[in-house]
């Protein structure tokens, strides 16, 4: 199966004052039709920056290398005004705090149409029906598009957010921490939501997130970044109940249980690494309890093609299973 | 334990007039008849969804704002010295990118209060012993940054080493760990236990994450619309709760019913 969006030896620098930041090293990455696909790490670790290195909406200072390709078509370094008609009507994009992102002046049905006016010639009967069959699906009552987002909660604005990234059908979502800054009960409806609008428009989606416990619930396949490389990568269940990686470990160690007799649960200790830095070996290191001789000399391998794990730890248990 | 209280909340209620500009919006009521008691040494964890008025509790305890009707008081608190004195308190906010100023190095930020408290002499050993306390080290690396170039977590302690310096009675928390990545707040909330087990400091932790509340908490409040709708130990909230709000909470942290083995092979 030709996959719907395929990125390929991705890497990204931007060059500040402060000297290069290294983002994203190399990163192999794929979403199929259909398909929802998780992307997990802590901040800083350049979740999106891949997300906006897709949309292209973090053009300046940029120096990338690698392919992007979008259901078979090179969109990386193709023109402005090509990309534009990209985004929005085959791309939605959820913003990050996309509570804040619409407009609190404009009302809800204006934005909705200004979005639509972009792409197509929809007649304002049209473009009625479509913005009220949207806000239905998403579980806001169509009345209220003549309202301005200040007047809805912050889980109803993350609804009109997600409706308006869904308004044209796209074939690809990007959700970028949808549901960061909810409340706990909420969150569990937008996590919901997500997944029918997946399933009622058949479109692919790629959340981002740096909770994995919250995002596992909904995606089939899901990929963990650390410092700007995909450390390890596989199926929900491979992800959850057999991490190979001492991150993917670390980071599935750390949930909160719900008990009632006193615990005491390990965070992962240590600094997130500078993207100032350029590291010779594994960027983990640091931070890892498992490091052995080999980490210290040579590169762990890259996580593209067949391999799943960055780690030597993980080569080893895949080469010679004890 | 009645006789080791630290403060009192007796029928507090707040209700904020609305002030819009054509006088008409209706009044909110935050808080409705609130009774609650912080006992000394507890870490008193205050849950509910936004709107119920947690923040707002908070805001009265620390004087920030004035009830409408109802009583705080405060124990007197008498350590090995004539006089009493009232108890301190002291606040880690929500976001730790908004609390700390941009323009004051980690060491001017967490002399602050010092200053403010005991006019200009600051201990600089004071401030390192705050600093370390928080898990900083090496402290000299950290006295002359600004907030800009740490990490969340870093801040959030930043946060915490401020509000530690002048050796408060207790810590009003309001959602430490919502703006930070999840590896992190088990970290922050860790050294939140270990400043309880080392000082005996009291906290009250507001969140609306019951997960989060159940790490920390010896006693829990669970607040809705204003209102207190359950109070009770730890174990009392999430092993038998008995109001509907506080067991949709409970269902919303294990997934709803997904990852149920992980819950019950507890009890």
């Amino acid at each position: 199966m030709m996959s719907l969006l395929d990125v390929q030896g991705l890497t990204v620098n931007f060059s500040t004052k402060e000297g290069i930041h290294y983002v994203l090293k190399n990163v192999d990455f794929n979403i199929n039709k259909g398909e929802i696909v998780g992307l997990i790490g802590e901040s800083g670790s350049g979740k999106s920056t891949l997300a906006m290195t897709i949309l292209d909406i973090n053009s300046r200072s940029r120096e990338m290398s690698g392919n992007i390709s979008f259901s078979g078509e090179k969109i990386d370094n193709i023109k402005k005004e090509k990309m534009r008609q990209l985004r929005g009507k085959r791309i939605g994009f959820v913003p990050q705090s996309s509570m804040n992102a619409l407009n609190p002046l404009v009302k809800i049905k204006s934005q909705f149409f200004e979005s639509i006016k972009a792409h197509t010639n929809m007649s304002r009967e049209e473009m009625l029906s479509l913005t009220t069959r949207s806000l239905e699906m998403v579980g806001i009552t169509p009345s209220r598009m003549n309202s301005c987002p200040y007047e809805f909660s912050g889980g109803q604005r993350q609804r009109i957010m997600i409706a308006l990234s869904m308004l044209l059908s796209p074939e690809l979502i990007i959700a970028d921490e949808p549901t960061t800054a909810l409340d706990a009960t909420v969150q569990l409806k937008i996590i919901e939501l997500l997944k029918n609008v997946v399933q009622q428009k058949q479109t692919s989606m790629l959340v981002i997130s740096h909770d994995l416990h919250t995002i596992s619930k909904i995606c089939d396949r899901i990929y963990i970044m650390y410092a700007g490389r995909i450390v390890e990568t596989g199926t929900r269940d491979e992800i959850l109940n057999n991490p190979v990686h001492p991150y993917t470990q670390k980071l599935l160690a750390s949930r909160l249980p719900l008990m009632c007799e006193p615990v005491r649960v390990k965070g992962i200790s240590g600094t997130p690494p500078s993207t100032l830095k350029k590291y010779e070996v594994c960027e983990f290191m640091e931070r890892c309890d498992r490091v052995s001789e080999i980490c210290r000399t040579v590169r762990p391998p890259e996580c593209t093609g067949s391999m799943k794990v960055a780690c030597h730890l993980g080569c080893n248990l895949e080469c010679h299973p004890e | 334990m009645d006789d080791f209280w630290l403060i009192k909340i007796d029928n507090v209620s707040k209700v904020f007039k609305g002030r819009g500009m054509f006088r008409n919006e209706p009044e909110v009521k935050a808080l409705d008849n609130v009774s609650l008691t912080v006992k000394k040494g507890e870490v008193l964890g205050i849950i509910g969804e936004s709107g119920s008025g947690k923040t707002t509790l908070g805001k009265l305890i620390l004087g920030l704002l004035k009830p409408t009707s109802g009583n705080i008081s405060f124990a007197d608190i008498n350590n090995n010295s004539t006089e009493n004195r009232k108890p301190l308190v002291q606040v880690i906010f929500q976001d730790p990118y908004d609390s700390l100023s941009h323009m004051m190095t980690v060491e001017q930020l967490v002399a602050e209060p010092c200053i403010i408290n005991n006019g200009k002499n600051v201990d600089r050993n004071r401030i390192i012993r705050a600093l370390e306390s928080v898990g900083l080290t090496p402290v000299e690396s950290f006295l002359r940054k600004y907030p800009h170039t740490l990490s969340g977590g870093q801040r959030q302690r930043v946060a915490i080493a401020r509000a530690m310096i002048s050796e408060p009675d207790m810590i009003i928390a309001d959602e430490p760990i919502s703006m930070l990545d999840a590896s992190i707040g088990v970290d922050i909330l860790n050294l939140m236990l270990d400043m309880k087990e080392r000082t005996g400091i009291t906290f009250l932790f507001i969140t609306h994450d019951i997960a989060a509340a159940a790490y920390i908490s010896d006693n829990i409040a669970v607040m809705k619309e204003g209102k207190i709708v359950e109070y009770g130990s730890r174990k009392q909230i999430i092993s038998d709760c008995c109001h509907e709000y506080t067991k949709s909470l409970l269902l919303s942290a294990t997934g709803a019913g997904t990852e149920n083995e992980y819950f019950c092979s507890e009890f």
